[in-house]
């Protein structure tokens, strides 16, 4: 997994790889029992204070996404799977509720909003 | 985490009847890296060198490492790494021969850690001071700081005029001391990108005085703004659009 971290943004530094790791745990791209760069390892890598990395960590293990083995590092934890479920659902309905608010802005009936829906559903359906 | 490493009390400095520095006072944890921030002419300079006990102070005091600045400056010195914003002292001397003459002010010099950086920034150890380049000077100042093994380093404007790699390689040098527990870096520049990348603490000055102060983290998700923006709106408010 590559982090993309952007030092100028709104968004604190911690956060962001909170949200990083969270989705990659709900793609699947992380799965239970992978371990994770060390705080060390991950600061050094970007160039961030390892602060940060500790405290991302610590708050992805109070989410029970992460758990750190004594002396052997950190790990996704074996129930992040079911837990990534909630995520996906909510990173969905963000980005729907974007589109809907663009839809509004734009003066797009309901209507139109739900056959672009049905259309993007079925093209992501024949490319799988 | 206890005692905080940097503790500054009213910390005034006049110079003839400008007030340079005005009734300043901020704590910085120990263990954090702290960034200090203002534009030219802010007092950021003249803050550190009265904590350096490098300038007398018109009133106040500052506390480094649970020691008094000024009384217990000799003790200090051992345990704090300092990189000023002018030239590096002795240019007449070899590159090596500076090294050697820091390394006895230092009883826990880490020579290995200083041959190590001195190789891994290229620096040519029988050259003379005076011969290197602004850039190169900056980074065997970094590499005399971090030789003393410092609990608290202090960079005055350490990143101005080096180019990308260095900057990269000193923010590097940073974060490797930051690994060992309880270090504590406090640095002014006006590169606020790196800032936003290392530091978890930012103190901004303006006109000699503190107008903003507080954790990283906090300082954004209280305001939602990026650093840049806190910053422009905090020390020139009017002149935004």
């Amino acid at each position: 997994m590559q982090l993309k971290l952007a030092p100028a943004s709104p968004i604190p530094m911690y956060l962001q790889i909170v949200e990083q790791i969270r989705h990659a745990i709900a793609a699947g791209v992380l799965k239970p029992h992978d371990e994770l760069p060390s705080v060390r390892a991950l600061a050094l890598e970007h160039l961030i204070n390892p602060n940060t990395v500790a405290r991302a960590y610590l708050e992805l293990e109070r989410e029970d996404l992460l758990s750190k083995r004594r002396g052997a590092g950190t790990y996704v934890s074996a129930q992040a799977e079911a837990l990534g479920g909630a995520h996906r659902l909510r990173v969905v309905s963000q980005l729907l509720e974007n589109a809907v608010t663009a839809a509004g802005e734009f003066g797009l009936t309901a209507k139109q909003v739900r056959t672009l829906l049905e259309e993007r559903l079925k093209k992501a359906e024949v490319e799988r | 985490m206890d005692r905080p490493a940097i503790a500054v009390e009213g910390l005034t400095r006049k110079f003839g009847r400008c007030l340079a520095v005005d009734s300043l006072t901020f704590e910085v944890p120990a263990g954090s890296v702290c960034a200090f921030l203002g534009r030219n002419g802010a007092g950021k300079t003249t803050a550190i060198r009265m904590m350096m006990n490098l300038l007398e102070v018109t009133a106040g005091r500052a506390t480094l490492l649970g020691l008094d600045s000024r009384r217990d400056h000799t003790a200090l010195m051992h345990r704090i790494g300092y990189v000023a914003d002018t030239p590096l002292p002795y240019d007449w001397m070899k590159v090596k021969e500076l090294v050697w003459f820091t390394a006895g002010f230092h009883p826990q010099w880490n020579q290995t850690l200083v041959n190590s950086l001195l190789d891994r920034f290229n620096l040519d150890r029988e050259q003379k001071i005076r011969h290197l380049s602004r850039g190169t000077q900056a980074q065997l100042a970094l590499v005399l700081a971090l030789g003393g093994d410092p609990e608290l380093l202090i960079l005055d404007e350490p990143a101005t005029g080096l180019d990308v790699v260095v900057r990269r390689d000193f923010l590097e040098s940073i974060i490797q001391l930051m690994q060992q527990e309880g270090r504590t870096v406090l640095f002014s520049t006006h590169m606020l990108h790196e800032v936003e990348r290392v530091a978890d603490q930012v103190i901004i000055l303006d006109r000699g005085r503190l107008i903003k102060s507080g954790a990283m983290d906090d300082l954004k998700l209280d305001s939602g703004l990026s650093l840049e923006e806190t910053f422009v709106e905090v020390v020139a408010p009017k002149e935004r659009a």
